[in-house]
């Protein structure tokens, strides 16, 4: 019955591991961020299409609303050419974080960067 | 003799349910946002630590069990029950086991109980309804949670073991 204690120095174990055990998932989303995100093409149909943001290239996409062509270039995806009236997106310039958008209403076509574990 | 002590024992652990209770109820009425869904305090855990101090780990089991049932039929609802029980079984787990080493104070015991049960609720979740990817987002999270929480609950217990053991033993 007396040897109820408010604090004993093992208690600091218990402390410290939770502490690391923490930091290391703190850590370990950070690390694999860059290798996880894509690409998310919606088209005029309404159908999707993922694409991996760290292999360069050029895609086309082609609806009875217009042409859009995007290109994935250094980790970053950009609208390189739409046959639109107002070249919003073509405008937007490249995009590179989870969430970005480049939309071309016109064509109803959109690119969305994705980070890992969104979608699919 | 014997059954004066029974007496008490038994008049105390009705005393320490229906204050977890109404710490559950208060949990209940206040949620505190911090970001993170379903995240409270665990007040009600205060009871079980005192009850495992003074009067072992079968009436501290009875208790707590019936906390987190009368809690969840009440207040929280059946699913809110179901992460109630497991967390309440793996944190009690945890803490018969530190406690029986004899090596641990009671911020220890509390904090370990607190992180055992942030984990098994986790699990629950990924497992049952969300995904194992949601582990890696919140984990981080629930351990400082849990942390913060069962260091505050261990200290919280602590004082208040003593006038309860002055009580039982008068």
């Amino acid at each position: 019955m007396d040897n109820i204690r408010l604090f004993r120095k093992t208690d600091i174990i218990i402390i410290t591991v939770a502490i690391i055990i923490a930091a290391v998932f703190f850590v370990l989303p950070v690390l694999n961020r860059s290798d996880d995100k894509k690409v998310y093409v919606t088209k005029a149909d309404g159908l999707g299409e993922y694409l991996s943001i760290n292999e360069d290239g050029v895609y086309t996409y082609e609806s009875e609303l217009g042409t859009n062509t995007i290109t994935i270039e250094n980790g970053t995806v950009y609208v390189s050419y739409s046959d639109c009236k107002n070249q919003i997106c073509v405008n937007h310039g490249p995009i590179s974080n989870p969430g970005d958008t480049i939309c071309c209403m016109p064509h109803r076509f959109a690119v969305t960067v994705i980070g890992a574990g969104d979608g699919e | 003799m014997e059954n004066k002590n029974n007496l008490k024992r038994l008049t105390t652990d009705g005393m320490l349910l229906a204050l977890a209770v109404i710490l559950g109820y208060v949990e209940f009425l206040i949620p505190i946002n911090v970001g993170i869904p379903g995240f409270k305090p665990g007040l009600a855990n205060i009871m079980t630590i005192i009850i495992l101090y003074l009067f072992g780990k079968r009436d501290a089991f009875i208790v707590g069990f019936l906390r987190v049932m009368i809690i969840g039929i009440l207040f929280s609802g059946m699913f809110s029950m179901m992460y109630g029980i497991a967390g309440f079984i793996c944190s009690f787990i945890i803490m018969c086991l530190l406690k029986k080493t004899g090596r641990f104070g009671c911020v220890g015991i509390s904090a370990a109980g607190a992180l055992a049960h942030n984990m098994a609720q986790l699990f629950v979740a990924a497992f049952v309804y969300m995904g194992t990817g949601i582990i890696v987002y919140y984990l981080p999270w629930l351990i400082l949670m849990g942390l913060a929480t069962g260091i505050l609950i261990g200290v919280l217990s602590y004082y208040c073991i003593i006038p309860v053991r002055k009580m039982v033993l008068r």
